[in-house]
């Protein structure tokens, strides 16, 4: 990972993408956990612990003493770690390791084939993304995992193929069944003159968020309240989550040559009700058949993720 | 074989102990194991000298159990002395592991769990060098309860171990552990244990999986480093020449060399001291004849030199690799015919062992690359007897055309999520009237407050009373700037005993929430009610800490003339929270005696 073929080495820019990575993918999955593991002279060392927190995350990736390299890297002992860490989550999720790799060789313990196993067994998914060049044996782990594989040419490549593991995968398995869990919806205190401390850093503050069953303060959202472990999130956080249950239908384009005859030029947009010249494409949502310019098009899509005529 | 009076048989499994085959049987006073085709039992364990149980991992090619009894006429705080080994034979490895389970949760019903009581005592102390002796007897008690405590004995995850109700050393070592990496625990730690609010245990029993993750990790182990073994020598002053040998490197050398290995096993230490040997290596020709030119090929030497011979024989020996089976996609042997004589001259380039100087170089190179590859895939090259080996080399043959980037890639099965009540999803919460669509004045109207022109030549005056606009902006800003001050907490001047005392109300108020909550999420036994009325008792002594709090800020010298309302207020959520726990705990026991 010291080696300078990306600015200014390995190590430095991968940290660099990964804490991107991280406000990313709480950004998306608000109501997830993530914890960081790295390995290096043949072990591996749990840097931070499954929490749904970024700040912690990014504190950890940006300490002076994690960028130490030394020896081999063991990927079976970091898959180890991470299975284990992965086991206390609840099974009604889905349970993912992402792994970014700078080297061509790992020093393993034992049988990498029996890490596999147990991963394909407890349903885990890995997805890897190489810096180095293909090894076959970590392309099979994430094959049989049903996980991505890719080898980064530069930066930009790293970015994106490591992006790709944000949105949650499609659940495969038919043993998952949809139960319902219990979620508490914290209201906000805001005691103005006297502060009191928080139960999961016992820090004094002036604000907070009462947890509905415990009535103890929790300073931030989404995580589980540390008395009764109910897990605590906001409505716009279930709101994020959801929209990747139920993605929007994409809108077929109209082509205005083909019935030059019906509308005339100059249709109004139902979404920003600009007019849409002539030759340009129309785009129609097919349960509500509105019409949409361009721009509300790509706007309702990546970023609002619900149909102004539906709704 | 007879059962006695009142017993029942629980299990039965065909096993074998001692190399002997028989039957072992578990009933509800004894476990006997009854040798194959006798009929009285040749081991019979009562209960109650039953002391610990041990399991072969998961991952090993016998499925096992030990257990270690109390012998006759030995006193109740001595080690057990018999131990059984049982083994199942088995055809399929899940259902032997299935079958010895069963027996594991029996016996884990039955272990003793007060034998190391006076021991414990002095392992919680906390003081892990003095319960190092008492701990050991401690230690294997505990790591042996601790292996049959995961409930369900995934194979996968039956490595980790964890010490159950009395602490061993290693339990206290893992504790330490967890308390130097984790600065925020360890901070609770001195504030709830060391002062005497908690106690140890209690404090570990809500945060077991802290010590489970720190388990696994310590247990990890490194594996052997593939790279060449290459002794560089540090330079000295005055031009010698260092060389570190630690044992991981003797390790290493000896993998790579047997026949060093062997010798070290002859010489070491009756003829010669370890560091003789050691020197008298690193002085052999043996080790250096590859690292410089002929003028320092290093002194002949007894012992390595037949290492030298030895090995040049077993490298040099053409008879390495029997032809019979090697893979049909990697003897070349057979595309010679392929390879028809050219016009060229024949190639002279490729010939292998052309220079002798690299000959062995490159002949150790190649053994180095088997060992690493032989590590890696396990098992010897298979034999591939005729009869039988089509089919397996039609697959290698498979397996090595068939390349699956070239295949077209095949959507997994998805499952859909299935809720119950579709519509309530979909449909919006709009209510009334539901038509949007604005007529086209409307529309001009809403474009026309879009499109401002400005005249900035024309003066203000006229235009509203901006003063009041501005008053209350500022107004607004200045309160959001009040409220997000710096030092708002260090104003209030809370004395610092203050502080500590609040601080402890809520710490010990937490944990004792913290328990009772994690006792209220599973349904209720009557032990974990006797342990939840422990702890609503446990409520009132934090409530006369809270008290005493509140009456010493009443009294206390502060700059701060309302300390004691402003003390109260700071403990009031608390207070809520006990009676919002102690509520929550009545309603659930009342629920509970109307239903029983």
């Amino acid at each position: 990972m010291g080696t300078r073929d990306m600015r200014p080495t390995r190590i430095a820019a991968t940290l660099q993408i990964l804490e991107s990575f991280v406000n990313e993918y709480f950004d998306q999955n608000p109501i997830s956990q993530l914890a960081i593991i790295s390995t290096k002279d043949g072990l591996a060392e749990k840097l931070t612990d499954l929490s749904g927190n970024p700040v912690d995350h990014v504190n950890a990736l940006r300490d002076k003493s994690n960028k130490d390299l030394a020896g081999e890297p063991s990927l079976q002992n970091a898959l180890e770690l991470a299975m284990h860490t992965l086991r206390r989550a609840p099974t009604h999720g889905s349970r993912e390791i992402v792994c970014i790799f700078g080297s061509l060789t790992t020093c393993d313990p034992g049988d990498i084939k029996q890490t596999q196993a147990a991963l394909k067994h407890a349903e885990v998914r890995v997805s890897m993304v190489q810096l180095a060049a293909e090894v076959h044996v970590f392309k099979r782990i994430c094959q049989e995992t049903n996980g991505l594989f890719a080898v980064a040419d530069d930066e930009i490549h790293l970015k994106d193929m490591l992006f790709e593991c944000i949105p949650p995968p499609p659940v495969v398995s038919a043993k998952a069944t949809s139960d319902m869990i219990q979620m508490g919806f914290p209201i906000r205190a805001s005691n103005a003159q006297v502060p009191t401390p928080c139960v999961c850093h016992h820090e004094l503050s002036f604000s907070g968020y009462i947890c509905p069953r415990c009535r103890s303060k929790v300073c931030s959202l989404p995580t589980d309240c540390d008395v009764c472990g109910l897990p605590l999130v906001s409505a716009p956080h279930l709101a994020r989550s959801y929209h990747h249950l139920f993605p929007e239908e994409n809108y077929k384009e109209i082509d205005v040559e083909a019935n030059s005859g019906m509308e005339a030029a100059g249709l109004v947009c139902f979404g920003c009700e600009g007019e849409v010249k002539g030759a340009a494409a129309r785009y129609k949502c097919p349960r509500c058949r509105k019409e949409f310019c361009l721009e509300c098009d790509i706007f309702i899509h990546e970023t609002l993720h619900n149909c102004p005529g539906c709704v | 074989m007879l059962l006695l009076d009142g017993e029942s048989l629980i299990h039965t499994s065909p096993t074998s102990c001692s190399k002997d085959e028989g039957t072992l049987y578990y009933t509800t006073k004894r476990i006997l194991w009854v040798k194959q085709g006798t009929q009285t039992p040749n081991i019979v364990i009562q209960h109650e000298d039953f002391r610990l149980q041990q399991v072969s991992k998961a991952d090993a090619k016998k499925v096992m159990l030990r257990i270690s009894v109390m012998g006759p006429g030995q006193a109740p705080s001595d080690a057990p002395a018999l131990t059984y080994t049982f083994a199942w034979k088995h055809a399929n490895k899940e259902e032997a592991l299935a079958d010895r389970d069963k027996y594991v949760n029996e016996l884990y019903k039955i272990t003793p769990r007060k034998t190391a009581g006076s021991d414990a005592a002095a392992a919680g102390a906390g003081n892990a060098a003095g319960a190092a002796g008492a701990g050991s007897a401690a230690g294997t008690n505990g790591a042996g309860k601790g292996a049959t405590s995961m409930g369900s004995l995934h194979p996968e995850f039956a490595r980790v171990k964890i010490g159950s109700d009395p602490a061993s050393a290693d339990d206290i070592k893992l504790r330490q552990d967890v308390l130097s990496k984790n600065v925020d625990l360890a901070k609770l730690h001195r504030a709830l244990v060391v002062s005497g609010l908690v106690s140890e245990e209690e404090f570990w029993s809500t945060r077991k999986h802290i010590l489970e993750t720190q388990a696994v990790q310590s247990q990890l182990r490194k594996g052997d480093s593939s790279t060449w073994l290459d002794l560089a020598p540090t330079t000295q002053d005055g031009g010698n020449f260092k060389y570190t040998i630690t044992p991981n490197i003797a390790k290493r050398i000896f993998k790579e060399y047997p026949q060093v290995k062997r010798a070290y096993i002859d010489n070491v230490p009756h003829k010669i001291g370890e560091k003789q040997f050691w020197k008298r290596f690193l002085a052999s020709r043996f080790f250096n004849r590859n690292r410089s030119t002929s003028a320092m090929k290093g002194n002949p030497d007894s012992i390595f030199d037949t290492c030298l011979r030895d090995e040049d024989n077993m490298l040099g020996d053409p008879e390495r690799f029997s032809s019979q089976f090697i893979m049909r996609l990697l003897d070349l042997s057979r595309t010679e015919e392929d390879s028809v004589e050219t016009g060229n001259v024949p190639d002279f380039t490729m010939r292998p062992g052309r220079f002798n100087e690299s000959l062995s170089l490159i002949r150790r190179f190649n053994h180095h690359s088997e060992l690493v590859l032989q590590s890696a895939i396990g098992t010897k090259r298979k034999e591939l007897s005729a009869p039988s080996a089509s089919e397996a080399v039609d697959r290698e043959l498979d397996k090595a055309i068939v390349l699956p980037d070239l295949e077209v890639p095949r959507p997994e099965k998805r499952v859909k999520l299935n809720i119950q009540d579709q519509s309530r999803y979909l449909t919006s919460l709009v209510k009334g009237d539901v038509s949007m669509r604005s007529s086209d004045d409307e529309m001009q109207q809403r474009r026309s407050t879009f499109s401002i022109s400005f005249d900035l030549s024309q003066s203000l005056e006229g235009c509203g009373n901006t003063q009041r606009t501005m008053a209350a902006l500022t107004g607004s800003v200045r309160r959001v700037a009040f409220k997000s001050r710096p030092n708002r907490i260090k104003e209030l001047s809370i004395p610092s005993s203050l502080n500590k005392a609040v601080e402890e109300c809520y710490g010990a108020g937490t944990e004792m929430l913290r328990h009772l909550w994690a006792i209220m999420r599973v349904p209720m036994t009557p032990e974990k009610r006797q342990k939840a009325d422990k702890i609503i008792a446990a409520f009132d002594s934090v409530h006369r800490h809270i008290r005493d709090t509140v009456t010493k800020a009443n009294s206390a010298e502060s700059k701060n003339a309302n300390l004691g309302s402003t003390i109260e207020q700071m403990v009031q959520p608390v207070i809520d929270s006990l009676k919002a726990g102690k509520k929550e705990y009545e309603r659930r026991v009342r629920g509970a005696q109307v239903s029983s």
